[in-house]
């Protein structure tokens, strides 16, 4: 007699499960990263045990791994909230580009002596303004006309990257330094620094898991949120109801872009101090729509899915310094990210063996019960 | 393409991932192998390694880290750096040098030189401005040597270097002027900047030397690496009349365009003699090696000191790939020449009269862009090139 395998979704997770599963998905790619370590000759438990200490081991691992993971959780939020309505923003890149530029231009612009609470809020708030303005652009046409606002986000990310490149590589603007050699933004005062938790790690943290709880909040407890899911999941019955969707639409890509403008907004505050676009542009946004889509779109599961990344982008450096070639590094950053996101499935899903045979009937315990109560 | 970000290492790389988790050991091997190929460019560039006299003794505590913020196999900067850091391991015999690839400038090279310091390292060496980001690290860690490119701020602890690309650029644009029929050269640059500015000057200045009539078409292509940008821009250069092709960017399209044209290509710290060996010209290299070789050096005798070194041909900075087949023994005389002159002393480039390409006298005569100001020009295109800086 064969047996085949079965899947039947959970009904509700254990939290043995919930808490298992992800830990044993990590040990089953750190077994398979040991197989591809030892076959380049590096030894798994030094390898693992650099990982370790660069990204969680003692407070500066931990500090390097939460300030990496700031821009990442403010852009997984952008995401999250638009593509909850079906609005789908892949422009969070060049929206944090515009928020990173606004919020320079505000620090370089504004008194130096200004305080610095007043200095950083106002970057912050010129950041989100820049940011949803920046979406904005897309948000209308698609609010108003149907357009795609995937093809108009995304290729606003180019105009944003061309820009910022222009005022620091290609001009002498007032966000570059002339007196560098190589080209650089101008420094922001002390003032516009933003304010430190410990070590590297800024309050730009708190903020961006702040607004991930407010942003939860509000979704999930406000007319507001309610409409927005109502027209992620069904926009005809939304319009039926009498919500308004154009304006709906314009709200969150606005919120969206703002939230991108932030993330901008707070690297030049507590990172990089100026406009600095290589650092900017290493697909921050991008990475905040992977973020999303892991975290299911719900901005609470963003803020540890974003950590989880940062951790391991984090560690992944760190090996190449003892000898681990690059390829190497990326290939088991990808194979950690993978199994631990695919170990999701097994959370969600029981798997059993079945043996062959008639079909089991159709009704469950509880509907047998009932139906012999009924009798 | 830059791999520091983890999009791709989600959605590229999972992908190699389940690879590997699909398929038997073998394929794990395979992909192993792959993860590691050998430099495609090794063998044809300079005599550099040759040079290297191996300093007697065991090195095995030595550790030198070069952070590097592309593929070390990119076949032009990078690849002009990783040969440097190849020398000190030659040198040294015993000594650990290893290399932190596709690391973007911020919060995560200051990690990765971080990094470096804690897994041990001597010395480490910044391959692209990251000034900025590790001065902070090097603070913290006196008794590290930190060496960085194009960097200013020196401190007990760190020091700067940077080459004089214009000694090469002016001898690479004489063999271009030599090569040329149609008497337009091409040329795609990066972003305006005084290195970049700097480089096509001296290469316009080479190539009218030896071909008073020639024009040198610049455009500037605002990316540090993009393909089919470049490949645009190669196109409309050749387009535009231009038979010689030569650039300041990145990707190797210069070379199958010029080929396809049936012109003539020019690198930038690149060999591409084996790519398109017909299209192939010249191209000047970084020669970085006897440079990190003599701060290696001064750091194990406890003689090295702080400085900001900005070297060209004179202080063997810059190597020269091999020559194409194209370029004639008397083409080859008259570069030897020049050369020679550079490396002496006895010819400068920039001295006046020079004008730029609107008119105005930009050197006067008698005056001259002195060897340690250059890095301060230029922000003017000179007589010759037909472009201009953009904003």
């Amino acid at each position: 007699m064969t047996s085949r395998l079965v899947v039947t979704p959970r009904a509700k997770p254990s939290m043995t499960v919930r808490a298992g599963v992800p830990f044993v998905a990590l040990l089953v790619a750190l077994g398979l990263g040991a197989v591809i370590l030892g076959l380049t000759g590096a030894a798994p438990l030094t390898v693992y045990r650099t990982m370790f200490d660069a990204s969680l081991n003692g407070a500066r691992a931990i500090e390097r791994t939460l300030t990496y993971a700031t821009p990442l959780i403010l852009t997984g939020l952008a995401a999250a909230v638009a593509f909850r309505m079906k609005a789908y923003n892949i422009g969070a890149e060049g929206q944090l580009f515009l928020g990173a530029i606004a919020a320079s231009g505000l620090a370089l612009q504004l008194p130096a002596g200004t305080p610095a609470v007043l200095m950083v809020g106002a970057m912050l708030l010129g950041g989100a303004l820049a940011g949803a303005l920046w979406a904005g652009f897309a948000a209308v046409p698609r609010a108003f006309l149907g357009t795609d606002e995937i093809i108009t986000t995304l290729m606003l990310n180019f105009v944003a990257l061309a820009l910022m490149n222009y005022l620091i590589f290609g001009s002498f603007s007032f966000w570059r330094d002339p007196t560098r050699p190589v080209p650089q933004g101008n420094t922001i005062p002390d003032s516009a620094a933003m304010p430190v938790i410990s070590g590297r790690l800024h309050v730009g943290f708190a903020i961006a898991v702040a607004l991930a709880v407010l942003l939860w909040w509000v979704l999930r407890n406000t007319t507001f949120g309610f409409r927005v899911r109502t027209i992620g999941d069904s926009p005809r019955a939304a319009r039926y109801a009498g919500i308004g969707v154009p304006f709906a639409t314009l709200a969150v890509l606005a919120i969206s872009g703002a939230l991108a403008g932030v993330a901008g907004a707070i690297e030049v505050s507590g990172v990089t101090n100026r406009l600095d676009p290589k650092s900017l542009a290493i697909e921050l946004g991008y990475t905040g729509i992977v973020i999303a889509a892991v975290a299911r779109l719900n901005p609470l599961g963003v803020v540890p899915v974003a950590i989880f990344l940062a951790a391991i982008a984090t560690a992944g450096g760190s090996m190449q310094s003892i000898g681990v070639r690059v390829e190497v590094v990326v290939m088991m950053q990808g194979l950690i990210f993978l199994s631990v996101t695919a170990g999701e499935f097994f959370v969600t899903n029981r798997i059993g063996l079945r043996p062959a045979g008639p079909p089991e009937p159709a009704v469950t315990a509880a509907a047998a019960d009932a139906l012999e109560g009924a009798s | 393409m830059r791999f520091t970000s983890p999009t791709r290492l989600a959605a590229v790389l999972a992908g190699a991932a389940l690879l590997a988790v699909a398929c038997g050991s073998d394929d794990v091997a395979d992909v192993a192998d792959t993860a590691a190929p050998e430099s495609a460019v090794d063998e044809t560039a300079s005599a550099a390694t040759a040079e290297a006299t191996a300093a007697s003794g065991d090195f095995s505590d030595l550790k030198v880290v070069m952070i590097l913020d592309g593929s070390a196999e990119d076949g032009g900067w990078n690849t002009a750096h990783k040969k440097g850091g190849d020398m000190i391991a030659d040198s040294f015999p015993g000594a650990t040098v290893e290399f932190v690839e596709e690391i973007a400038p911020g919060q995560t090279a200051t990690n990765a030189f971080e990094d470096a310091v804690t897994s041990g390292a001597d010395m480490v060496i910044g391959t692209t401005f990251y000034q900025d980001d590790m001065l902070g690290v090097a603070a913290e860690n006196p008794e590290v040597i930190f060496l960085t490119w194009a960097g200013f701020t020196t401190a007990e602890n760190v020091g700067h270097f940077d080459g004089a690309t214009e000694d090469g650029r002016y001898l690479d644009g004489m063999i271009a002027g030599m090569l040329t029929e149609s008497n337009i050269i091409g040329y795609a640059a990066g972003f305006p900047y005084n290195e970049v500015n700097r480089a096509a000057n001296a290469f316009t200045l080479g190539a009218k030397s030896v071909n008073p009539d020639v024009e040198v078409q610049l455009v500037y292509v605002n990316t540090w690496f993009d393909p089919a940008v470049e490949q645009q821009a190669a196109e409309a250069l050749v387009n535009a009349g231009a038979d010689v092709l030569a650039h300041e960017v990145g990707a190797q399209v210069y070379a199958t365009v010029a080929a396809q044209a049936g012109g003539y290509v020019i690198g930038y710290t690149n060999d591409w003699s084996q790519i398109e060996p017909e299209a192939w010209a010249s191209s000047f290299l970084f020669n970085w090696g006897p440079y990190y070789v003599s701060q290696v050096q001064a750091m194990v005798d406890g003689t090295w000191e702080p400085a900001l070194t900005f070297g060209g041909l004179k202080d063997g900075f810059i190597d020269f790939a091999p020559y194409g087949p194209a370029v004639t023994p008397e083409m080859l005389e008259m570069v030897e020449t020049k050369r020679e002159e550079i490396r002496a002393g006895t010819f400068d480039m920039f001295a006046g009269p020079i004008s730029d390409n609107t008119g105005a006298v930009v050197i006067p005569e008698g005056d001259t862009v002195p060897f340690e100001s250059r890095t301060e020009c230029c922000q003017w295109l000179v007589d010759g090139i037909i472009g201009e800086i953009p904003g």
